[in-house]
């Protein structure tokens, strides 16, 4: 199984609790615990998603951090604007595994982390 | 010549593994792996790594105290150690850079890059030490 679907769903989970943050800030009730756990998926997503050919992804995660960082209330005004960066975010996530899921299906060489390292090391070990 | 020997930290799985097939595939190093501090240190000090790519933000004990760590160890201070980190920001980077690392590389890095950039701050690293 590629990288990449092994830390898909990883990867889901960390979106979805950044969706359930910005339902509950629409709700005016993001308490300590979830916006804590935001905070660090929106990080780690940030670091990862990049790895995986999603640099976009990982520079709205990288914004929805900066937003959620700190323990002070999210000013109101601020609520739309990560509303968009994670509405994006889970956009850009969908469509690119749904791109990966065709060609994996393909089994299209060349386009997962594996088989591009593969390729690389078969092509230095050519004398 | 045997290949070099690289210890990853990180305490996210994925980042390790694909970390991992970077310099194991791509780079050509042997790959020595930790999920946190701790098991890095203990690592380091078992296996002597020829570097270590450590990462910043870690529960427990994070990069730059794992660092201190090392660097307070005789067994330990002489392996280069370059951090990971995804606050990218340049007030951040510098201090990192004061700690006296080898290097600091960014999250998310580029797989098929990253031999290629953990070699320039060896070399660089080297070449420093030679003009000493």
């Amino acid at each position: 199984m590629a990288v990449w679907e092994r830390s898909r769903e990883e990867l889901e989970r960390r979106i979805a609790t950044l969706e359930r943050a910005v339902a509950a800030l629409l709700a005016d009730d993001l308490g300590d615990a979830l916006r804590t756990s935001a905070h660090s998926d929106a990080h780690k997503l940030a670091g990862s998603l990049g790895m995986f050919g999603l640099a976009a992804g990982s520079q709205l995660a990288h914004e929805v951090e900066h937003k959620l960082a700190g323990t002070d209330a999210l000013p109101l005004s601020e609520v739309p604007r990560l509303a968009q960066l994670v509405g994006s975010l889970r956009e850009q996530f969908d469509v690119h595994s749904d791109g990966r899921r065709a060609i994996d299906g393909e089994q299209h060489p060349g386009h997962t982390l594996d088989s591009r390292a593969a390729a690389h090391a078969r092509e230095n070990r050519r004398p | 010549m045997s290949p070099k020997r690289i210890l990853l930290v990180d305490d996210e799985d994925d980042i390790r593994e694909v970390a991992a097939i970077s310099m194991q595939a791509v780079g050509g190093w042997q790959v020595l792996s930790a999920s946190s501090g701790t098991e890095a240190i203990a690592t380091a000090l078992a296996e002597q790594p020829d570097v270590i790519l450590l990462d910043v933000m870690m529960p427990d004990l994070d990069g730059p105290a794992t660092f201190k760590r090392l660097e307070d160890d005789p067994r330990t201070r002489d392996i280069p150690v370059i951090l990971l980190t995804a606050r990218a920001q340049a007030a951040d980077r510098t201090r990192f850079d004061q700690l006296g690392v080898a290097g600091v590389l960014s999250k998310p890095f580029d797989p098929m890059s990253l031999p290629a950039q953990v070699a320039a701050l060896l070399s660089a690293r080297e070449g420093v030490g030679e003009c000493r």
